[in-house]
């Protein structure tokens, strides 16, 4: 997951900008008075001046420079008085930095130095060990506004992106931002706009092309929640056709050119041993077909090996050797997936180390713009007519099943030929499916036993395999608190199935009293144990950007409630039929008197993931709707 | 050259302990079969992954320079594919000149594979260092070949050249210990407090004099006691709501150096008395105390204009709070310095309430410099005098015996008459700089922190109802609201009190009292709400709509730590509806009150019909702030009860 955090890092942290002395931006930019109050509007901070350079020396070899003053309005932007530079022993070294932090008059208040700064090792969260470091410091602001100047210059000896420029972050205005990029005509710098029409201005100096953007008075835009970021940010991306890599040349001009670069780093650790590669073919002589062999050797490697993530140098570019992974029985995504691919060579089905973004709802790769926005690998079995991939990372996830963490998006495949970049298969609303059913019986005295069964498939049943790694008690507030139970005087879990990419959880609940309320010869009920759907989103004037779910789905339950001997129906609750662009919600009631039951059916589909902006207060006004309709009550009295 | 000799054992006492029931730790490479092929945690079966055992034996080494030697070994088990992230080892240490260093670091996996057992041994180019920064560093291993069943083990041995940086042994862990044994061996002439946090039997409790001398120069002679304190079966530790600290409920045992015995003079560092005298000499605490500020004169001529001494506080405290920011560090010393700080108006805490300390001085209020510990940071014990038990330094001003101010200026939302809450349930070390008196109290607030809501409600019979609410929210609840409403603004706070229901509209809130201290924080809501659930025949409204009281907390079924609220709490909830023409009440819910057995917490519900208005009135009262775990039984099932209640519904009838 982690493959290069180091370029993620300046990608996402760091808007990375030049050195221009201080005397050379106006003064009155550093006084909080001589701010526009239309740039005041809606913005916790302003960027007053912004400077952005990268100098290309060669391929793989470029210097970052960042000068930027902002105007810090109040304490929601904070985070601008922290200055946080990544950087690693090997590839980006950091030759300058300095943070300043001026009053409202611009006066300097306080310098911060090198010799000032926090020196420390990275951590992602996920691995255990990496290269990656940082220089921080923070300035604690004691009246605002304050103004922040900082000032960093970075050499990058190797790279796969150049970087991009982020014009623009959530709820700041910008004065003025400019970014620079000087490329010696024979690196082949090219770039992309991404939600923005920002053009450059285009010169020719000293066998250099020079490029300059620039925007003036940017009003600040208040996010939207709901939608990930990359459908929002305005950026630019930068690349160049000539890169290197820890001393690796290479050639991003095409997707092609660059798969050969990678065939090339990964092809002296993709074999198992003879000897190993013998015992696999053995292991799976008895097998008939390349699938079958297939799905035995990932099961295998599931049941093995662990995903542990080690990224020191070009190992978090270079997968560990396959027969390293064979003995310590460990590897990251790209060790993993590697080994994988060791492992059908042996059996001779080719297949291909899958270079991908992963990450819910995450960017695809822009197909006309070579480049690496990656961070994630995973393998692609090309049977004839059946393309399979396989998550080697994880330890359940069935046979052929990537999930959302890896759907809806391309990944660059590494073939014998080159980089060949493919579509990863599109969610479906079957592949995640939740079906269960309930059975209830009442007693007179309102007090009730219920069994639970609930079969989940796709990203359901990995949620209820992530959730029996909890402690039982854990397991069980989950569930009251997730699904609204009402809660019991006793909770049992029993035995649970996964098979056949279904997980089944049995639940057994007992209650004192299940009514909500009881009057005289009635009691009243919610009609049911847990909500199918829960979600309600808030009311908004006008939704700008598409709304993202995790997954499209199929719910559905059925619940049976036998009422008390000597009760009947007072009030069934009617039966609601809701629909919207992409979804639907069914419930029904009925009463079988012959058995005193009332049977009710609810379904609840959500077609697609992505809800268009336009389509939001329809969706709105359809979750209020469920909501509404998830709150109607059983009555049932006593027979006359 | 020094040389020890060890002579005779002298005496050694065992101490009454619960027998021990389970496997005692092992010679590293030897393993049970037993323990291969170990399927759960017998007395936690949904553990992922067990600790057998964790053994340390400490000692000190009297060579050239004085060290301390831990040698450590550590066995665990992995049940399960979730467990195998315990399979990987992290170890920090301080590594500025070689204060501490890890050395002769083993580890291997042992697996049984085909009824055989089998030994991976960790490679050490897969042992990895970390420098964290200037002064940390860590080494980072992933044990090899790890299956559902493995048992990996590790040992080490960790060393530091100080005479007092004994480390703390934590017996507890996040997953369950089946043994955990520390033998420490501490020459007599250093004295060590122990903190104890523990209220589980040893299996092993004992203690042995040997006598050794020390040759050189000079020769001398002294004893050495090794203790040996062991725990099994120790419950993993979750992290629970309203749990103090984690530091105050794992199980542990920490020594703090206080006192050496040289050559018959006994130097001492360990009593109350002496932090005293340490704290008065001390550049960063006592030198700072005093510390004129510039300007001052200004803000005292301005205090001593205020009627009396509560208002002289106020307005110091106030002014104090509005002109310092915190750097949010905690410390129970200055760090810049108080000066320093004033200058650019931002500073610890600690530098910030001393420059209170000394403005209340300059107005002959008697105020007292006073350390304590927050919450975070875990409980002071006063039978241990040791300064690393504080962060924090405040001013104490006792009153009479049933008023003090405890004060705190580096939060801008505390108030001057409230005991900051994260000080709760603990001690505050104070002294008197005039006199060098001193003390300890207990910082308690035994006042119950009231929270009302009154709502005037008319229920139309279109199924909405629209109204008004008057929530008033006193003390730490004034805090708390003013805080999430200055930080996050009215829309956020709006959003707050909804929850995420959008059948509740909240057409205004206006707040009372935001900026005076001594009145209730008001926020008068109009509101209307959709009766969603309403049919043909019936209209239902509950009544717990912008209470915040609708998910009880504990629904756990187990409980390890106490429940630590901090201070009481006293909730009202009281409304009255008006039930719309051609409708009447099915029924009322009726009457009623719970209370714990011990009568610590109690809550009523009172409902009456008087015209078309049902009433109704809830109380909730906790008449202590710890409720402790053995209680939880009873704890649980009154909440569930209470919250049952405040869901309940009332149903009206078309007639």
């Amino acid at each position: 997951m982690t493959r290069k955090n180091v370029l993620m890092c300046f990608i996402l942290l760091l808007a990375v900008c030049d050195f221009v002395n201080a005397q050379d931006i106006p003064a009155d930019l550093y006084k909080a008075s001589t701010l526009p109050d239309s740039l005041k509007q809606d913005a916790n901070s302003v960027v007053r001046y912004a400077m952005e350079e990268y100098v290309v020396k060669g391929p793989g070899r470029a210097v970052n420079k960042m000068h930027t003053v902002t105007t810090i309005l109040n304490e929601k932007d904070d985070n601008e008085a922290v200055i946080q530079v990544p950087y690693d022993k090997k590839f980006n070294s950091i030759s300058r930095i300095e943070m300043i932090a001026y009053d409202a008059d611009g006066k300097l208040i306080k310098k911060y130095k090198r010799s000032d700064m926090y020196d420390g090792a990275a951590t992602d969260g996920i691995s255990i060990v990496t290269d990656n470091r940082f220089l921080a410091a923070r300035h604690t602001i004691t009246s605002y506004p304050v103004t922040i100047e900082i000032t960093v210059e970075v050499n990058m000896n190797s790279y796969l992106d150049l970087g991009a420029w982020y014009i623009q972050k959530p709820d700041q205005a910008v004065q003025n931002s400019v970014c620079k990029v000087t490329a010696p005509s024979t690196v082949g710098f090219r770039y992309l706009n991404k939600n923005t029409k920002v053009q450059p201005v285009k010169t020719n100096a000293d066998g250099n092309e020079v490029y300059t953007w620039s925007v003036k008075n940017l009003k600040a835009i208040k996010p939207e929640e709901d939608v990930p970021a990359w459908k929002v940010s305005q950026r630019i991306f930068f690349n160049t056709n000539n890169f290197e890599f820890d001393g690796r040349p290479g050639d991003i001009s095409s997707w092609q050119n660059y798969g050969k670069w990678y065939q090339t780093l990964n092809a002296d650790v993709n074999s198992l041993s003879p000897q190993r590669a013998e015992e696999i073919r053995q292991m799976t002589a008895n097998l008939k077909t390349d699938k079958e062999k297939a799905k035995f050797l990932y099961e295998y490697l599931q049941q093995n090996m662990r995903y542990v993530s080690i990224q020191l140098g070009i190992g978090g570019l270079k997968p560990f050797p396959a027969m390293f992974v064979d003995q310590k029985k460990y590897g990251d995504c790209k060790a993993l997936s590697n080994y994988m691919g060791a492992l059908l060579k042996a059996v001779n089905i080719p297949s291909y180390y899958a270079i991908i973004y992963g990450g819910e709802n995450g960017e695809p790769a822009e197909p006309s713009f070579p480049s690496d926005p990656f961070n994630h690998i995973v393998l692609c079995v090309p049977f004839k007519g059946d393309t399979t991939w396989l998550e080697c990372t994880s330890n359940t996830q069935p046979f052929g099943k990537l999930g959302n963490f890896t759907e809806n998006r391309n990944a660059l495949l590494i073939t014998e030929n080159g980089g060949v970049l493919v579509n990863t298969p599109k969610s479906k609303a079957e592949d995640n499916q939740f079906k269960s059913e309930v059975h209830v019986k009442l007693s007179a005295d309102g007090s009730a036993k219920a069994e639970v069964k609930i079969m989940g498939t796709g990203e359901y049943r990995s949620d209820y395999i992530g959730v029996t790694a909890m402690k039982t008690d854990d397991q069980k507030e989950f569930f009251q608190r997730v699904m609204n139970i009402k809660q019991p005087s006793a909770f049992e879990f029993k035995a649970t199935d996964d098979k056949d990419g279904t997980k089944e959880l049995n639940i057994e609940l007992e209650y004192d009293k299940l009514y909500d309320i009881a009057s005289g010869n009635k009691q009243f009920y919610r009609p049911r144990i847990f909500d199918i759907w829960r979600y309600t989103c808030p009311v908004l004037e006008k939704r700008r950007s598409d709304y993202y779910f995790s997954i499209p789905m199929q719910k559905v339950c059925n619940t049976v409630i036998d009422l008390p001997e000597g009760f009947e129906v007072e009030t069934l609750p009617a039966n609601q039929s809701l629909k919207f662009t992409y979804g639907n919600y069914d419930v029904t009631y009925s009463y079988d008197a012959a058995k005193n039951q009332v049977n009710s059916v609810t379904k609840f589909n959500l077609n697609s993931h992505i809800i268009p902006a336009a389509k939001y207060t329809e969706m709105q006004q359809y979750m209020d709707a469920i909501a509404k309709a998830q709150n109607k009550k059983l009555v049932i009295k006593r027979k006359a | 050259m020094k040389k020890i000799f060890f002579s005779c054992c002298l005496s050694a006492i065992t101490f009454i302990v619960h027998a021990q029931t389970v496997p005692l730790p092992q010679p590293f490479g030897k393993v049970d079969m037993a323990d291969l092929q170990l399927k759960s945690c017998d007395f936690e079966p949904d553990a992922n992954a067990e600790i057998l055992f964790d053994k340390a034996e400490v000692h000190y080494e009297l060579n050239s320079d004085v060290q301390i030697i831990e040698n450590r070994h550590k066995r665990l088990k992995i049940f399960n594919e979730a467990g195998k992230s315990y399979a990987n080892v992290r170890i920090e240490y301080f590594h500025t000149q070689h204060f501490e260093e890890v050395l002769d670091l083993k580890a291997q996996t042992i697996n049984l594979t085909n009824g055989k057992t089998e030994i991976t041994k960790l490679d050490k180019k897969s042992i990895y260092v970390e420098q964290i920064d200037k002064f940390r560093s860590a080494i980072v291993f992933a044990f090899p070949n790890v299956q559902p069943g493995s048992v990996v083990e590790y040992q080490y041995k960790w060393k530091t050249l100080s005479l007092s940086n004994f480390p703390t042994w934590y017996f507890q862990d996040l997953i369950p210990v089946r043994y955990s044994q520390l033998t420490t061996s501490i020459p007599d002439n250093l004295d060590f407090k122990r903190q104890s946090r523990n209220r589980q039997p040893y299996v092993i409790n004992t203690t042995v004099k040997k006598n050794e001398t020390l040759e050189g120069t000079n020769t001398f002679t002294f004893n050495v006691i090794t203790e040996t304190k062991a725990l099994e079966k120790v419950h993993s530790l979750p992290n629970e709501p309203y749990m103090s600290s984690l530091y105050d409920n794992l199980k542990s045992i920490s020594f703090t150096l206080s006192g050496i015995s040289e050559l018959g003079s006994k130097y001492e560092i360990g009593t109350w008395k002496k932090i005293v005298k340490y704290l008065s000499a001390n550049n960063n605490f006592g030198a700072q105390l005093n510390k004129k500020l510039p300007d001052e004169q200004l803000i005292i001529a301005k205090a001593n204009q205020q009627k009396n001494q509560d208002e002289r506080i106020a307005y110091l405290f106030n002014h104090i709070k509005t002109a310092m920011k915190s750097n949010a560090l905690d410390y129970w010393d200055t760090n810049d310095g108080v000066v320093k700080a004033w200058e650019k108006k931002t500073g610890n805490a600690t530098e910030i309430n001393m420059m209170l300390f000394h403005l209340l001085k300059q107005v002959n209020i008697p105020a007292y410099p006073m350390l304590v510990s927050t919450r975070k940071h875990g409980k002071v014990n006063p039978y241990n005098p040791v300064l690393n038990q504080f962060n924090r330094t405040v001013v104490y001003i006792p009153v009479d015996s049933s008023k003090c101010y405890v004060l705190d200026a580096s939060n801008k939302f505390n108030l001057y008459n409230e005991i900051p809450d994260n000080t709760l349930n603990s001690f505050g070390f104070y002294y008197d700089t005039d006199k060098e008196d001193h003390d300890l109290v207990f910082i308690q607030n035994e006042q119950p922190v009231r929270q009302a809501c009154f709502v005037n409600a008319e229920i139309k019979p279109d199924g909405k109802m629209v109204g008004t609410a008057q929530l008033s929210s006193f003390g730490y609840n004034k805090i708390n609201r003013t805080t999430k409403y200055k930080t996050d603004g009215e829309n956020k706070f709006i959003e707050y009190l909804k929850g995420k229901d959008n059948s509740l509209t909240i057409t205004s809130v206006k707040f009372e009292n935001t900026d005076t201290d001594t009145l209730p924080l008001v926020q008068n809501v109009n509101f209307s709400l959709d009766l969603t659930n309403s049919d043909d025949k019936y209209l239902y409204f509950k009544v717990n709509a912008l209470t915040s009281l609708e998910e009880n907390p504990f629904v756990k079924e187990n409980r390890f730590t106490d429940i630590d609220y901090g201070y009481r709490d006293n909730y009202t909830i009281s409304g009255m509806y008006k039930i719309p023409a051609g409708y009447k009440p099915e029924s009322l819910p009726q009457n009623a009150s719970l209370t714990m057995p011990d009568g610590s917490m109690s809550f009523k519900r009172i409902v009456s019909l008087s015209d078309d208005n049902i009433i109704i009135r809830f109380t909730i009262d906790h008449l202590k702030t710890i409720y402790f775990k053995e209680d939880y039984p009873e704890f649980r099932e009154f909440n569930k009860k209470m919250y049952e209640m405040l869901n309940e519904p009332i149903a009206l009838k078309k007639s």
